[in-house]
């Protein structure tokens, strides 16, 4: 009997139980024999020349092992960051420090008490310098350089510049044009920043620590630590939390293995819950301005828009969210000429990121658009988006070809499940309703490390064991791949053994970033399986005397197609034998390139423009919409909202159970940075005020609404199955959802993120409501 | 100064001489062995180390070791059956997918322990409420609620 497909299935996460048992071993839970413990120590200005490091009294104590500073141990000329032109962190500086917490010395001691004791004892001589908190400051002519060597505190720009926006505007009948603001808020991940560095005799530098791109991490530790690549391994561990925070390298794992070489014994560095707010990762503030034209009847004209974006004291993966708005909405919204400038600005702040609810602002500043718009010019605000929506076919100003686009499916569901039309206006008191669309791409061009290669070995008692590169964050990418070895091979999902993220052992991969683990890896698992079952095929088609063609593999035996059910048949276990006997074992491999023909995102600040920002940028893209039906209390200015009803365009939904988890994820998150989560600094001392759960709050259950999932996608042909990114484009227009039914409850109009009780307060004021 | 103390921890007695500044959450993990209690903030912000004293959830970074003297304790690990199996509580996040990351999960599930232990079927408010002190950054809580009620249902004989 042929068994059912695995596809669309409701499948627990196989890593679930020995989460559930408190078994899983996370960086934390695990002590080497003969482990060090370490301290850092962190810079009590926000930006200082470093002088002098005075470490005598430390290394003196009894149980410090090992002092390291950055004058004494960096290797000189390795710096971090992610592209060519955006390398500028010493990973342990020795010249200045650029934020408040900056890493400046660390002691590796035989226990915690003793490495903070010692911590204590290392005097620093700082030269304290003037600093910068915010972009307006950082712009102003004559303004403290974060980094001497970028002029005007500018890290990167990025233009884009197709047909002729003066011109179009010009010849529109409707022009609109805003400002809209998002703070810089916090990843807030569940579990402290842990590495572990243990430095062998023959040169290799092991590591446990979290990463979401182990190869990435990999190269930046070689380039800094000046070890040869391959005598760097990070091992695969569980991880608490990712959401776009741990992917870069930190200094934190840079420090571990700088003790632990100097040691040879392993070194454990483990960050309190305020060291990880101020010295990992934020998600960078955001100024987007936007200006739309459109004809009478509604089509969009143009779009020029302007964003300046804040990534804090290096360039990291900010650079990144430089272009990953355009990305998200050159492809929403049909336009004709279009316009997008992008600046990333460096403060004396806590270093910025990704993060899975990053670009919202842009989808945001659409839907607000929309409404006012379709206001202006008498349109039905729901039919202006159906009439611009992006559709399948379609090709973007940059000239990406959208594959699939379930956009205006989207819109139509969510109008329709939510009872839109019915509600819009008449709520009542202070109640709202309000929609957003939102759209993510399904991985972008990373360069070299752009595809993934997938490799299954098959054992002698018939099961396998499936090696990718990539890791899981607890989105499900491990049941992901299993799903889908066994998916191809007929087998037992307990019968797929998995190795991931293990720089060693799998080959090179993307990492759990840019959402490519669905679309590139998944795809190179999926060429691994069907690889791996054509040599189990030839080598029954030997046992059963026919050519592997006629053979059928179902469940774990092999027959000969014509005649199933009767003829002779071999099993799984036979066939994987004979193949070791012959000395040729049964393997899989399996390799993904996504179909991007991008090369150059053109950063470079001596290259402002260039007309080499053509090409296919993304695999695939997602879409979806939500809508929200919300109540503010205008006494205290605090909103509520009661549902929420979101549609996901992610083409085939491999499994239902673990998408709708990581729907209710992004919706959570958009929740916390929409309406109270942001980040405060000391205007005097350039502290970080929000260090903890007290100081910076994050959604509790209790704040949840009801929400009602569904799904409207088609397959797309990029993705294995017609499968898409699911998690997070589909919830992308939230906070435009939010915006616009605060707007139909109270009337008044919001433009800047999060919406917190203090703004809603002062807007309803303004309006003369309260 | 040191202190002997006597910590029945899921069943098994640990005598053991422990600083007076240790917290229950380091000796569990570090004296103990016990790493499924998780820290997070490690100054009650967040119900990650929660576990059970005296059948009452606790938070074990916010109590000294030597305040649970005598206590008896029940970790995340205490939970299971022989062999691993899966208490109904921990099944029932499996199968709802609320485990994610699963680094709030130990902490979660013990509190839901503590509700169902006094509380045969609560309704989402009760559940909203018992779990309110934890902090779930993948989930968005919906799940984990839902593994709350389906526990329920399967303690109660009904699944």
């Amino acid at each position: 009997m042929k068994r059912e497909s695995l596809i669309g299935k409701d499948i627990p996460r196989i890593d679930s139980p020995e989460k559930a048992l408190g078994r899983a071993k996370f960086a934390a839970d695990i002590v080497l024999p003969g482990m060090l413990y370490a301290k850092v120590v962190r810079s009590p200005y926000a930006h200082a020349r470093i002088l002098n490091i005075d470490t005598s009294k430390a290394a003196s104590l009894p149980g410090v092992k090992a002092v390291v500073t950055g004058i004494e141990d960096t290797p000189r000329g390795g710096l971090f960051g992610i592209v060519s032109y955006t390398k500028d962190q010493v990973l342990l500086p020795y010249d200045k420090v650029r934020y408040y917490g900056e890493e400046v010395a660390a002691v590796a001691a035989i226990d915690e008490d003793t490495a903070e004791e010692a911590a204590e004892l290392i005097k620093v001589d700082y030269e304290p310098l003037p600093f910068v908190l915010n972009v307006e400051d950082a712009l102003k002519e004559g303004a403290p350089l974060v980094h001497e060597d970028k002029p005007g505190n500018i890290a990167a720009r990025y233009l884009v510049n197709e047909g002729n926006v003066e011109e179009a505007f010009i010849n529109s009948d409707y022009v609109w044009e805003k400002t809209f603001t998002c703070e810089v808020a916090s990843h807030a991940l569940p579990e402290p920043y842990t590495a572990i560095a243990s430095y062998e005799p023959s040169g290799k530098m092991n590591l446990w620590m979290q990463t979401q791109c182990p190869f990435q991490t990999r190269q930046a530790l070689s380039n800094t630590l000046k070890l040869p690549l391959s005598d760097i391994r990070i091992h695969s561990i569980p991880m608490g939390g990712g959401h776009g925070g741990r992917s870069d390298t930190f200094p934190a794992a840079f420090i571990a293995c700088l003790l632990s070489k100097k040691t040879g014994r392993p070194v454990q560095v483990k960050l309190s819950r305020e060291e990880i707010e101020d010295c990992m990762r934020d998600k960078a503030s955001k100024i987007w301005h936007i200006k739309v034209g459109f004809k009478k009847d509604g089509t969009i004209t143009a779009r020029d828009i302007k964003m300046t974006l804040e990534c804090g004291a290096y360039a990291s993966s900010s650079i990144v969210e430089l272009w990953v708005p355009l990305l998200i909405d050159e492809v929403l919204w049909r336009t004709e000429s279009y316009r997008y400038f992008g600046e990333l600005v460096y403060t004396n702040k806590t270093i910025s990121s990704m993060m899975r609810t990053r670009a919202h602002v842009g989808p945001m500043s659409m839907e607000v658009c929309f409404e006012q718009a379709g206001e202006a010019l008498g349109i039905d605000p729901v039919e202006l988006r159906l009439k611009n929506a992006l559709q399948t076919g379609e090709v973007s100003p940059t000239k990406s070809t959208i594959t699939s686009s379930g956009l205006k499916d989207s819109i139509k569901i969510a109008v329709e499940k939510s009872g839109y039309r019915e509600k819009k206006g008449r709520l009542g008191a202070r109640r709202g309703i309000g929609l957003g669309s939102g759209n993510m791409q399904s991985m972008f061009y990373m360069g070299f490390r752009s595809g993934s290669t997938a490799f299954i070995k098959f054992n002698d008692d018939g099961s396998c064991t499936l090696f990718t590169g990539n890791c899981d964050l607890g989105q499900g990418n491990q049941t992901l791949f299993t799903q889908i070895v066994a998916e191809e091979l007929g087998i037992d999902m307990k019968d797929v053994k998995l190795c991931y993220g293990d720089t060693e052992l799998c080959y090179q991969d993307p990492g759990t970033y840019s959402m490519s683990a669905t679309v590139v890896s998944g795809s190179a698992v999926r060429k691994a399986a069907l690889d791996a079952k054509r040599r189990l095929l030839e080598v029954a088609g030997d046992l059963l005397d026919v050519s592997w063609e006629e053979v059928e593999m179902e469940g774990k035996e092999f027959s000969v197609r014509y005649r199933r059910g009767k003829g002779k048949t071999v099993s799984l276990k036979e066939v994987c034998r004979t193949a070791f006997k012959r000395g040729k074992p049964i393997f899989g491999f399996g390799d993904h390139r996504a179909r991007v023909d991008y090369s150059d995102f053109n950063m470079d600040l001596n290259i402002p423009y260039s007309e080499r920002t053509y090409g296919q940028k993304v695999a695939a893209y997602s879409y979806g919409t939500t809508v929200v039906e919300l109540e503010v209390d205008c006494e205290t200015g605090k909103i509520k909202i009661d549902r929420i009803w979101a549609v996901n365009d992610c083409g085939t939904v491999i499994n239902p159970l673990l998408v709708k988890g990581n729907m209710h994820g992004q919706l959570n998150f958009m929740i916390g940075h929409g309406l109270y989560e942001m980040n405060r600094w000391d205007i005097r001392t350039g502290r970080k005020l929000t260090s903890d759960f007290r100081s910076y709050k994050v959604p509790t259950a209790n704040e949840i609404p009801d929400i009602e999932t569904y799904f409207v996608g088609k397959p797309d042909p990029n993705g294995p199955y017609g499968a898409k990114e699911g998690s997070l484009g589909f919830g992308c227009g939230l906070h435009g959802a939010i915006a616009n039914a605060i707007h139909d409850a109270t009337g008044v109009w919001l433009y800047d993120v999060p919406f917190t009780p203090e703004r809603v307060l002062k807007a309803l004021e303004e309006r003369g409501i309260k | 100064m040191k202190h002997d103390i006597v910590l029945k921890i899921n069943n098994e007695t640990h005598r053991i001489t422990v600083d007076s500044r240790r917290t229950l959450l380091e000796v569990i993990r570090e004296e103990i062995g016990l790493t499924g209690t998780k820290e997070m903030c490690n100054k009650g912000d967040c119900g990650s180390c929660t576990v059970l004293l005296d059948g009452r959830p606790v938070l074990s970074c916010m109590m000294l070791a030597v305040e649970a003297d005598g206590k008896e304790i029940l970790t995340i690990e205490g939970l299971a059956g022989e062999k691993n199996s899966l208490h109904p509580i921990q099944q029932a996040f499996v199968e709802s997918g609320a485990i994610q990351c699963g680094y709030c999960t130990p902490g979660f599930i013990m509190s839901a322990k503590a509700l169902l232990d006094k509380n045969k079927d609560p309704n989402v408010d009760e559940i909203k409420n018992a779990i309110s002190n934890h902090i779930c950054r993948c989930t968005g809580y919906v799940q984990i609620i839902e593994a709350i009620g389906r526990a329920a249902k399967i303690l109660g004989g009904v699944e």
